[in-house]
Protein backbone atom coordinates (compact mmCIF):
# COMPACT_ATOMS: atom_id res chain seq x y z
CA UNK A 1 0.00 0.00 0.00
CA UNK A 2 1.54 3.28 -1.10
CA UNK A 3 0.67 6.39 0.80
CA UNK A 4 -0.37 9.67 -0.68
CA UNK A 5 2.76 11.83 -0.77
CA UNK A 6 1.26 14.76 1.17
CA UNK A 7 0.00 12.47 3.89
CA UNK A 8 3.33 10.63 4.09
CA UNK A 9 5.21 13.95 4.39
CA UNK A 10 2.85 15.14 7.09
CA UNK A 11 3.36 11.88 8.98
CA UNK A 12 7.15 12.07 8.69
CA UNK A 13 7.01 15.62 10.05
CA UNK A 14 5.20 14.38 13.16
CA UNK A 15 6.93 11.04 13.71
CA UNK A 16 9.55 9.22 11.66
CA UNK A 17 8.94 6.04 13.67
CA UNK A 18 5.26 5.90 12.73
CA UNK A 19 5.94 6.96 9.14
CA UNK A 20 8.32 4.01 8.75
CA UNK A 21 5.80 1.37 9.80
CA UNK A 22 5.07 -0.78 6.74
CA UNK A 23 1.56 -0.06 5.54
CA UNK A 24 0.61 -3.72 5.16
CA UNK A 25 -2.84 -4.94 6.10
CA UNK A 26 -2.56 -7.58 8.80
CA UNK A 27 -6.25 -8.01 9.59
CA UNK A 28 -8.10 -10.45 7.37
CA UNK A 29 -11.68 -10.76 6.11
CA UNK A 30 -13.49 -14.10 5.58
CA UNK A 31 -13.29 -15.35 1.98
CA UNK A 32 -16.15 -14.27 -0.25
CA UNK A 33 -17.47 -11.77 2.32
CA UNK A 34 -17.72 -8.83 -0.07
CA UNK A 35 -19.35 -10.93 -2.80
CA UNK A 36 -22.19 -11.92 -0.46
CA UNK A 37 -22.66 -8.63 1.40
CA UNK A 38 -24.97 -6.86 -1.13
CA UNK A 39 -27.33 -9.90 -1.20
CA UNK A 40 -27.22 -10.14 2.58
CA UNK A 41 -28.15 -6.45 2.94
CA UNK A 42 -31.04 -6.78 0.47
CA UNK A 43 -32.37 -9.84 2.37
CA UNK A 44 -32.16 -7.85 5.61
CA UNK A 45 -34.06 -5.02 3.97
CA UNK A 46 -36.83 -7.38 2.86
CA UNK A 47 -37.13 -8.68 6.43
CA UNK A 48 -37.26 -5.10 7.64
CA UNK A 49 -39.92 -4.16 5.11
CA UNK A 50 -42.31 -6.80 6.47
CA UNK A 51 -42.55 -4.68 9.62
CA UNK A 52 -43.36 -1.45 7.82
CA UNK A 53 -46.48 0.44 8.85
CA UNK A 54 -49.24 0.98 6.30
CA UNK A 55 -49.09 4.28 4.39
CA UNK A 56 -50.81 7.21 6.18
CA UNK A 57 -51.02 5.15 9.41
CA UNK A 58 -49.49 7.88 11.55
CA UNK A 59 -51.57 10.57 9.84
CA UNK A 60 -54.81 8.77 10.67
CA UNK A 61 -54.04 7.21 14.04
CA UNK A 62 -55.08 10.28 16.09
CA UNK A 63 -58.55 10.51 14.47
CA UNK A 64 -59.00 6.74 14.87
CA UNK A 65 -58.27 7.01 18.58
CA UNK A 66 -60.64 9.98 18.99
CA UNK A 67 -63.41 8.05 17.18
CA UNK A 68 -62.88 5.14 19.54
CA UNK A 69 -63.06 7.42 22.56
CA UNK A 70 -66.34 8.96 21.31
CA UNK A 71 -68.00 5.55 20.84
CA UNK A 72 -70.63 4.96 23.57
CA UNK A 73 -69.37 2.71 26.29
CA UNK A 74 -70.78 -0.79 26.26
CA UNK A 75 -71.64 -1.70 29.84
CA UNK A 76 -71.35 -5.39 30.35
CA UNK A 77 -73.74 -6.66 32.98
CA UNK A 78 -72.47 -9.23 35.43
CA UNK A 79 -73.29 -12.64 34.11
CA UNK A 80 -76.49 -14.02 35.53
CA UNK A 81 -74.78 -17.29 36.33
CA UNK A 82 -72.26 -15.49 38.49
CA UNK A 83 -75.02 -13.70 40.38
CA UNK A 84 -76.88 -16.97 40.99
CA UNK A 85 -73.69 -18.64 42.19
CA UNK A 86 -72.97 -15.79 44.57
CA UNK A 87 -76.46 -15.83 46.02
CA UNK A 88 -76.27 -19.59 46.34
CA UNK A 89 -73.04 -19.24 48.26
CA UNK A 90 -74.63 -16.57 50.40
CA UNK A 91 -77.53 -18.86 51.24
CA UNK A 92 -75.27 -21.77 52.14
CA UNK A 93 -73.12 -19.52 54.29
CA UNK A 94 -76.21 -18.26 56.06
CA UNK A 95 -77.09 -21.84 56.80
CA UNK A 96 -73.64 -22.38 58.25
CA UNK A 97 -73.79 -19.17 60.22
CA UNK A 98 -77.18 -20.12 61.59
CA UNK A 99 -75.80 -23.49 62.49
CA UNK A 100 -72.83 -21.87 64.24
CA UNK A 101 -75.05 -19.55 66.24
CA UNK A 102 -77.40 -22.39 67.06
CA UNK A 103 -74.55 -24.63 68.25
CA UNK A 104 -73.21 -21.83 70.40
CA UNK A 105 -76.51 -21.50 72.20
CA UNK A 106 -77.26 -25.17 72.36
CA UNK A 107 -74.55 -26.88 74.41
CA UNK A 108 -76.03 -30.31 73.89
CA UNK A 109 -73.48 -31.10 71.20
CA UNK A 110 -71.02 -33.08 73.27
CA UNK A 111 -69.23 -34.84 70.49
CA UNK A 112 -65.61 -33.59 70.52
CA UNK A 113 -65.09 -33.27 66.72
CA UNK A 114 -68.41 -31.59 66.32
CA UNK A 115 -67.60 -29.11 69.08
CA UNK A 116 -64.35 -28.12 67.38
CA UNK A 117 -66.08 -27.55 64.06
CA UNK A 118 -69.03 -25.65 65.47
CA UNK A 119 -66.86 -23.44 67.66
CA UNK A 120 -64.66 -22.55 64.65
CA UNK A 121 -67.74 -21.74 62.58
CA UNK A 122 -69.36 -19.70 65.33
CA UNK A 123 -66.14 -17.77 65.89
CA UNK A 124 -65.98 -16.94 62.19
CA UNK A 125 -69.65 -16.02 62.13
CA UNK A 126 -69.17 -13.70 65.12
CA UNK A 127 -66.35 -11.92 63.29
CA UNK A 128 -68.45 -11.53 60.15
CA UNK A 129 -71.37 -10.18 62.16
CA UNK A 130 -69.21 -7.79 64.14
CA UNK A 131 -67.39 -6.42 61.09
CA UNK A 132 -70.39 -6.60 58.79
CA UNK A 133 -67.92 -8.08 56.27
CA UNK A 134 -70.17 -10.61 54.66
CA UNK A 135 -70.27 -8.98 51.22
CA UNK A 136 -66.56 -8.38 51.29
CA UNK A 137 -65.82 -12.02 52.08
CA UNK A 138 -68.31 -13.16 49.50
CA UNK A 139 -66.70 -11.08 46.79
CA UNK A 140 -63.33 -12.71 47.55
CA UNK A 141 -64.60 -16.14 46.56
CA UNK A 142 -63.87 -16.93 42.93
CA UNK A 143 -66.29 -18.83 40.72
CA UNK A 144 -64.34 -22.10 40.69
CA UNK A 145 -64.17 -22.21 44.47
CA UNK A 146 -67.83 -21.30 44.65
CA UNK A 147 -68.85 -24.15 42.35
CA UNK A 148 -66.61 -26.54 44.26
CA UNK A 149 -68.12 -25.41 47.55
CA UNK A 150 -71.66 -25.78 46.27
CA UNK A 151 -70.94 -29.25 44.97
CA UNK A 152 -69.88 -30.27 48.46
CA UNK A 153 -72.36 -28.28 50.52
CA UNK A 154 -74.99 -27.09 48.12
CA UNK A 155 -77.88 -29.35 49.22
CA UNK A 156 -79.46 -26.59 51.16
CA UNK A 157 -82.94 -26.12 49.74
CA UNK A 158 -82.85 -22.41 50.52
CA UNK A 159 -79.79 -22.04 48.28
CA UNK A 160 -81.61 -23.80 45.49
CA UNK A 161 -84.62 -21.57 45.96
CA UNK A 162 -82.55 -18.44 45.81
CA UNK A 163 -80.55 -19.69 42.83
CA UNK A 164 -83.72 -20.32 40.84
CA UNK A 165 -85.09 -16.80 41.22
CA UNK A 166 -85.84 -15.15 37.91
CA UNK A 167 -85.23 -11.60 39.01
CA UNK A 168 -82.33 -10.88 41.31
CA UNK A 169 -83.63 -7.37 41.97
CA UNK A 170 -86.31 -8.71 44.30
CA UNK A 171 -83.75 -10.43 46.50
CA UNK A 172 -83.31 -9.04 49.99
CA UNK A 173 -80.06 -7.34 50.91
CA UNK A 174 -77.52 -9.44 52.77
CA UNK A 175 -77.68 -7.16 55.81
CA UNK A 176 -81.40 -7.83 56.21
CA UNK A 177 -81.28 -11.58 56.33
CA UNK A 178 -77.83 -12.02 57.84
CA UNK A 179 -78.89 -11.25 61.40
CA UNK A 180 -82.10 -13.19 61.37
CA UNK A 181 -82.66 -16.41 59.49
CA UNK A 182 -86.36 -16.04 60.06
CA UNK A 183 -86.34 -12.98 57.85
CA UNK A 184 -85.04 -15.08 54.97
CA UNK A 185 -87.87 -17.55 55.47
CA UNK A 186 -90.34 -14.66 55.41
CA UNK A 187 -88.83 -13.40 52.19
CA UNK A 188 -89.09 -16.84 50.67
CA UNK A 189 -92.70 -17.11 51.72
CA UNK A 190 -93.44 -13.67 50.28
CA UNK A 191 -91.91 -14.74 47.02
CA UNK A 192 -94.20 -17.77 47.08
CA UNK A 193 -91.45 -20.17 46.13
CA UNK A 194 -91.95 -23.71 47.25
CA UNK A 195 -89.95 -26.88 46.99
CA UNK A 196 -92.50 -28.21 44.53
CA UNK A 197 -92.25 -25.22 42.24
CA UNK A 198 -88.48 -25.63 42.15
CA UNK A 199 -88.73 -29.28 41.28
CA UNK A 200 -91.22 -28.49 38.53
CA UNK A 201 -88.86 -25.90 37.06
CA UNK B 1 -17.63 9.80 -15.36
CA UNK B 2 -16.18 11.23 -12.13
CA UNK B 3 -16.87 9.58 -8.80
CA UNK B 4 -19.11 12.43 -7.76
CA UNK B 5 -21.26 12.48 -10.92
CA UNK B 6 -21.47 8.68 -10.88
CA UNK B 7 -22.81 8.87 -7.31
CA UNK B 8 -25.26 11.59 -8.26
CA UNK B 9 -26.52 9.37 -11.06
CA UNK B 10 -26.93 6.38 -8.70
CA UNK B 11 -28.81 8.51 -6.18
CA UNK B 12 -31.05 9.84 -8.97
CA UNK B 13 -31.82 6.29 -10.16
CA UNK B 14 -32.61 5.24 -6.59
CA UNK B 15 -34.93 8.18 -6.00
CA UNK B 16 -36.72 8.11 -9.35
CA UNK B 17 -36.34 4.65 -10.82
CA UNK B 18 -38.88 1.86 -10.48
CA UNK B 19 -36.32 -0.66 -9.28
CA UNK B 20 -34.37 0.67 -6.30
CA UNK B 21 -32.47 -2.59 -5.77
CA UNK B 22 -30.23 -2.10 -8.78
CA UNK B 23 -28.72 1.33 -8.01
CA UNK B 24 -28.59 0.43 -4.33
CA UNK B 25 -26.62 -2.76 -5.02
CA UNK B 26 -24.20 -0.67 -7.08
CA UNK B 27 -23.75 1.75 -4.19
CA UNK B 28 -23.05 -1.13 -1.81
CA UNK B 29 -20.56 -2.74 -4.20
CA UNK B 30 -18.80 0.56 -4.73
CA UNK B 31 -18.34 1.48 -1.08
CA UNK B 32 -18.59 -1.74 0.92
CA UNK B 33 -14.85 -2.47 1.18
CA UNK B 34 -13.80 1.02 2.18
CA UNK B 35 -16.59 1.36 4.69
CA UNK B 36 -15.99 -2.15 6.04
CA UNK B 37 -12.32 -1.41 6.70
CA UNK B 38 -13.13 1.91 8.30
CA UNK B 39 -15.60 0.21 10.67
CA UNK B 40 -13.37 -2.82 11.24
CA UNK B 41 -10.44 -0.63 12.32
CA UNK B 42 -12.75 1.13 14.74
CA UNK B 43 -14.35 -1.93 16.36
CA UNK B 44 -11.78 -4.67 15.50
CA UNK B 45 -14.14 -7.68 15.47
CA UNK B 46 -15.37 -8.92 12.07
CA UNK B 47 -18.86 -9.92 13.28
CA UNK B 48 -19.40 -6.55 14.95
CA UNK B 49 -18.16 -4.79 11.81
CA UNK B 50 -20.51 -6.85 9.65
CA UNK B 51 -23.49 -5.98 11.88
CA UNK B 52 -22.64 -2.29 11.86
CA UNK B 53 -22.07 -2.24 8.11
CA UNK B 54 -25.36 -4.01 7.34
CA UNK B 55 -27.34 -1.78 9.72
CA UNK B 56 -25.64 1.18 8.18
CA UNK B 57 -26.72 0.20 4.67
CA UNK B 58 -30.28 -0.39 5.90
CA UNK B 59 -30.27 3.16 7.27
CA UNK B 60 -28.90 4.40 3.96
CA UNK B 61 -31.78 2.67 2.11
CA UNK B 62 -34.35 4.22 4.44
CA UNK B 63 -32.91 7.72 4.19
CA UNK B 64 -31.53 7.95 0.68
CA UNK B 65 -34.83 9.30 -0.66
CA UNK B 66 -34.43 12.25 1.70
CA UNK B 67 -30.69 12.73 1.01
CA UNK B 68 -30.48 16.39 -0.02
CA UNK B 69 -27.08 16.05 -1.72
CA UNK B 70 -25.69 19.06 0.13
CA UNK B 71 -22.66 16.83 0.64
CA UNK B 72 -21.32 14.05 -1.53
CA UNK B 73 -22.71 10.55 -1.13
CA UNK B 74 -19.23 9.38 -0.15
CA UNK B 75 -19.03 11.91 2.73
CA UNK B 76 -22.54 11.04 3.89
CA UNK B 77 -21.73 7.31 3.93
CA UNK B 78 -18.56 7.85 5.94
CA UNK B 79 -20.44 10.03 8.39
CA UNK B 80 -23.02 7.30 8.97
CA UNK B 81 -20.32 4.60 9.26
CA UNK B 82 -18.32 6.67 11.76
CA UNK B 83 -21.36 7.55 13.86
CA UNK B 84 -22.57 3.95 13.87
CA UNK B 85 -19.12 2.73 14.97
CA UNK B 86 -18.87 5.34 17.73
CA UNK B 87 -22.41 4.50 18.88
CA UNK B 88 -21.50 0.81 18.96
CA UNK B 89 -18.40 1.51 21.09
CA UNK B 90 -20.49 3.68 23.40
CA UNK B 91 -23.19 1.01 23.74
CA UNK B 92 -20.62 -1.66 24.50
CA UNK B 93 -19.12 0.55 27.16
CA UNK B 94 -22.52 1.10 28.77
CA UNK B 95 -23.59 -2.54 28.47
CA UNK B 96 -20.46 -3.81 30.13
CA UNK B 97 -20.10 -0.68 32.31
CA UNK B 98 -16.43 -0.65 31.50
CA UNK B 99 -13.97 2.15 31.96
CA UNK B 100 -11.90 3.65 29.18
CA UNK B 101 -8.86 1.50 29.98
CA UNK B 102 -11.01 -1.67 30.04
CA UNK B 103 -12.50 -0.69 26.71
CA UNK B 104 -9.00 -0.36 25.21
CA UNK B 105 -8.01 -3.76 26.56
CA UNK B 106 -11.22 -5.31 25.16
CA UNK B 107 -10.23 -4.22 21.66
CA UNK B 108 -6.60 -5.17 22.25
CA UNK B 109 -7.72 -8.62 23.43
CA UNK B 110 -9.73 -9.01 20.26
CA UNK B 111 -6.66 -8.15 18.19
CA UNK B 112 -4.48 -10.57 20.14
CA UNK B 113 -7.06 -13.30 19.61
CA UNK B 114 -6.57 -13.05 15.85
CA UNK B 115 -5.02 -16.24 14.48
CA UNK B 116 -2.40 -14.22 12.56
CA UNK B 117 -1.45 -12.02 15.51
CA UNK B 118 2.30 -11.53 15.87
CA UNK B 119 3.32 -9.33 18.80
CA UNK B 120 6.74 -8.69 17.24
CA UNK B 121 5.43 -7.26 14.01
CA UNK B 122 5.29 -3.46 13.79
CA UNK B 123 2.01 -3.60 11.87
CA UNK B 124 0.32 -5.40 14.81
CA UNK B 125 1.90 -2.99 17.29
CA UNK B 126 0.39 -0.17 15.28
CA UNK B 127 -3.03 -1.85 15.48
CA UNK B 128 -2.75 -2.14 19.25
CA UNK B 129 -1.59 1.47 19.56
CA UNK B 130 -4.61 2.61 17.53
CA UNK B 131 -6.97 0.77 19.88
CA UNK B 132 -5.45 2.59 22.82
CA UNK B 133 -6.45 5.97 21.39
CA UNK B 134 -9.59 7.80 22.59
CA UNK B 135 -12.43 6.87 20.24
CA UNK B 136 -12.71 10.18 18.33
CA UNK B 137 -8.94 10.47 17.96
CA UNK B 138 -9.01 6.91 16.69
CA UNK B 139 -11.56 7.89 14.03
CA UNK B 140 -9.41 10.85 12.93
CA UNK B 141 -6.25 8.73 12.71
CA UNK B 142 -7.99 5.96 10.74
CA UNK B 143 -9.59 8.37 8.28
CA UNK B 144 -6.30 10.18 7.67
CA UNK B 145 -3.77 7.33 7.83
CA UNK B 146 -5.75 4.57 6.11
CA UNK B 147 -8.45 6.36 4.12
CA UNK B 148 -6.12 9.26 3.24
CA UNK B 149 -9.04 11.59 3.60
CA UNK B 150 -8.37 15.34 3.11
CA UNK B 151 -9.04 17.39 6.25
CA UNK B 152 -11.69 19.37 4.40
CA UNK B 153 -13.64 16.16 3.69
CA UNK B 154 -12.99 14.81 7.18
CA UNK B 155 -14.34 18.04 8.61
CA UNK B 156 -17.69 17.32 6.93
CA UNK B 157 -17.69 13.69 8.07
CA UNK B 158 -16.89 14.40 11.70
CA UNK B 159 -18.44 17.86 11.80
CA UNK B 160 -15.29 19.26 13.39
CA UNK B 161 -13.07 22.14 12.25
CA UNK B 162 -10.03 21.36 10.13
CA UNK B 163 -7.73 22.91 12.74
CA UNK B 164 -9.11 20.68 15.48
CA UNK B 165 -8.73 17.64 13.23
CA UNK B 166 -5.09 18.46 12.45
CA UNK B 167 -4.36 18.84 16.15
CA UNK B 168 -6.17 15.62 16.91
CA UNK B 169 -4.22 13.72 14.25
CA UNK B 170 -0.94 15.15 15.57
CA UNK B 171 -1.75 13.97 19.11
CA UNK B 172 -2.77 10.56 17.84
CA UNK B 173 0.47 10.05 15.91
CA UNK B 174 2.53 11.14 18.92
CA UNK B 175 0.71 8.68 21.21
CA UNK B 176 1.26 5.88 18.70
CA UNK B 177 4.94 6.79 18.45
CA UNK B 178 5.36 6.58 22.23
CA UNK B 179 3.63 3.18 22.30
CA UNK B 180 5.78 1.82 19.43
CA UNK B 181 9.02 3.05 20.98
CA UNK B 182 8.14 1.67 24.42
CA UNK B 183 7.00 -1.74 23.20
Amino acid sequence: MHKNKDIQNELEAISIAVANIPANEVISVPDGYFELLPISVLIDLQKNNTLEVPPDYFENISSLIIDKIKEPLKIKSLKRVQIIIRFSIAAVLIGLLGFGIYSNINQSYKNENHTINSSAVSKESDTILKNNSFDELLSQINDDDAICFLEENGHDINAALIASLEDENILPSAIDYLGDEQKLNIYLKDLNITKNSIIKN
Amino acid sequence: MSQSSEDTDLVFQFKNGKNKDLPFTQIIKKYQERLYWHIRRMVVDHEDSNDILQNMFIKVWKNLDNFREDSQLYTWLYRIATNESLTFIEQQKKRNSISLSDEESTFVNKLEADQNFDANKLEWKLQIAIQKLPEKQKAVFILRYYEEMPYEEMSRVLETSEGALKASYHHAVKKIEIFILNN
